[in-house]
């Protein structure tokens, strides 16, 4: 998969998950939390934002399982991997909804919408991680 | 505001060029693939291409008017519009400006084109538009680096939910399959012209689960024009006139580039709720009165979802709604009539215009009698989509 384009509007996410934390942009105007990053706040078009670290923890709101191609060359049946959409907790305003993975879901039937999953960053580039998800926590 | 303006710009002539399989026509290029389907649509229409003054476009098309226009001998260039990105959900916007430029007079004919040549394979690229080993822009940041590279995948997101929350299930996406492939059988511009098994569907290749091979079109290279005029002048070419009721491209509240921060109850859709609406308070028509309807097919969970966003069924009831026969040719709503993109050809929902615009005069493979209303409803794509309504004049 590729790398994230880092820009400013959203390398203080790829650092925070390199720390354990995930976290999203706040409006420092109306106080809703939303993703993915932008310029400007949907509720109340404020263009001041702050990061701010949620909880960490989210539930599984849809998924799709993909046949990975380059791994199902060598097996005998499809190896897939999931893309899931998360609601993340401890939220202010609208839900807001992140796309992931959920790295320690490995076949069809480890995962359901309702799931409830927690932060598990996978690094990438220098120093940056990817706000991944993993199920056992 | 004040009320709009209906049956302001008639459809007047349709053409396409030869199609082919993905990057089989490469050598002829978009812009002679253009040519080729605007020089159709002008005998269709009995018009000289040197009056065509206006063209328009959509999800970032290719081609560049202004060559076009020299190639056809257009004498005055008063208009060229092209709607931003989305991929199938651009239609009704690039409908829409060409009849804002007829009803306003800044142009007299113009021509609504798109014109493809798949050649850099699109389930491989990592975003739309973007090619294999090219960076991905900032927008895809959120979505790729995950794996969610496929166009299918946008759809089987979506699927799986309305899955979850309405007891939907794969018999009910092969439906639209199956459907599609019985139309195509009387097409002779076909694609795929066998009809399929639910159980041929289900045997089908997993592409993105829950999503099979028989769930997808397949891309292909092409190029359609339709001809957008005044009633007036419409009235004095060769083709009995089809008007444009109405047009809306409305998206939905914070659908964005990939739609998973939209609102719960919009999640569930093809993001048409809004433009549905608009569409029915600008024409004054609704559901009803609705004959035959043609639904960006690009894949089969959309085309349940535009069922429901357009309110032919309750949120959730579209999966009963086919399983009853509801969208076969002899049911209550027989759709995409063509084959669709499904089975006749994917060009993103243009061919889903000519087929309307055939019903309409009387002309098509499967011709519904008494057909007088057609709706067009869009693909998901980057906001807005949108709806058509055509009627007979």
């Amino acid at each position: 998969m590729p790398d994230p384009v880092v820009a400013p509007v959203n390398e203080g996410m790829w650092e925070a998950a390199a720390r354990g934390e995930l976290a999203v942009q706040r409006c420092t105007d109306c106080g809703a939390h939303r993703y993915p990053p932008g310029n400007g706040c949907y509720r109340c078009s404020s263009g001041g934002w702050e990061w701010s670290v949620l909880p960490g923890t989210g539930t599984v709101y849809s998924y799709i399982w993909v046949p990975d191609r380059r791994r199902s060359a060598t097996e005998e049946r499809d190896v897939l991997y999931n893309v899931a959409v998360v609601t993340l907790d401890g939220t202010e305003g609208d839900p807001v909804r992140i796309l992931s993975n959920v790295v320690d879901a490995q076949e069809q039937g480890d995962l359901h919408v309702g799931q409830r999953v927690g932060l598990s960053p996978q690094p990438f580039g220098e120093g940056l991680a990817l706000p991944c998800f993993e199920v056992g926590r | 505001m004040t009320a709009f303006p209906t049956d302001a710009a008639c459809i007047a002539g349709i053409g396409r060029s030869a199609w082919g399989k993905r990057g089989e026509l490469a050598d002829r290029g978009v812009d002679g693939l253009a040519f080729d389907a605007v020089k159709d649509a002008c005998a269709d229409a009995g018009l000289d291409p040197g009056d065509v003054d206006g063209f328009v476009g959509y999800c970032d098309d290719p081609i560049m008017p202004s060559e076009l226009a020299v190639a056809l001998g257009t004498k005055e260039f008063r208009y060229s519009g092209l709607v931003w990105g989305g991929r199938g959900s651009g239609l009704p916007g690039a409908v829409a400006n060409a009849y804002m430029a007829v009803a306003t007079g800044m142009a007299t004919h113009v021509v609504v084109l798109r014109s493809l040549i798949q050649s850099a394979r699109l389930g491989q690229s990592l975003a739309a538009g973007v090619a294999p080993g090219q960076q991905i822009p900032v927008s895809a940041s959120y979505t790729a680096p995950f794996g969610m590279a496929l166009p299918a995948a946008i759809y089987a997101m979506k699927a799986r939910r309305h899955m979850e929350l309405y007891g939907t299930t794969t018999d009910h996406f092969a439906e639209i399959s199956i459907n599609a492939r019985r139309n195509a059988v009387n097409n002779p511009d076909a694609r795929f012209r066998e009809e399929i098994t639910l159980e041929q569907h289900h045997a089908s290749r997993l592409i993105c689960d829950p999503l099979r091979l028989l769930d997808c079109c397949m891309e292909s290279d092409g190029a359609t024009a339709v001809i957008v005029t005044s009633p007036e002048r419409a009235r004095d070419l060769r083709q009995r006139p089809v008007s444009i009721r109405a047009v809306s491209m409305t998206g939905e509240y914070k659908w964005g580039v990939a739609s998973f921060n939209t609102i719960d109850e919009d999640y569930v859709s093809t993001g048409h709720r809004r433009a549905a609406r608009d569409l029915w308070a600008r024409s004054g028509m609704g559901p009803d009165d609705v004959d035959v309807a043609l639904f960006y097919d690009g894949f089969t969970p959309s085309v349940l979802m535009s069922l429901e966003d357009f309110g032919f069924c309750g949120v959730g009831e579209s999966g009963p709604f086919v399983a009853e026969g509801n969208i076969r040719r002899e049911g209550r709503l027989p759709l995409n009539t063509h084959g669709g993109n499904l089975a006749e050809v994917y060009l993103h929902g243009s061919t889903h215009l000519l087929e309307g615009v055939r019903q309409l005069r009387g002309t098509s493979c499967n011709q519904i009698d008494g057909a007088e209303v057609v709706l067009y409803g869009s693909g998901v794509g980057a906001s807005p989509g949108g709806g058509i309504l055509l009627s007979t004049v």
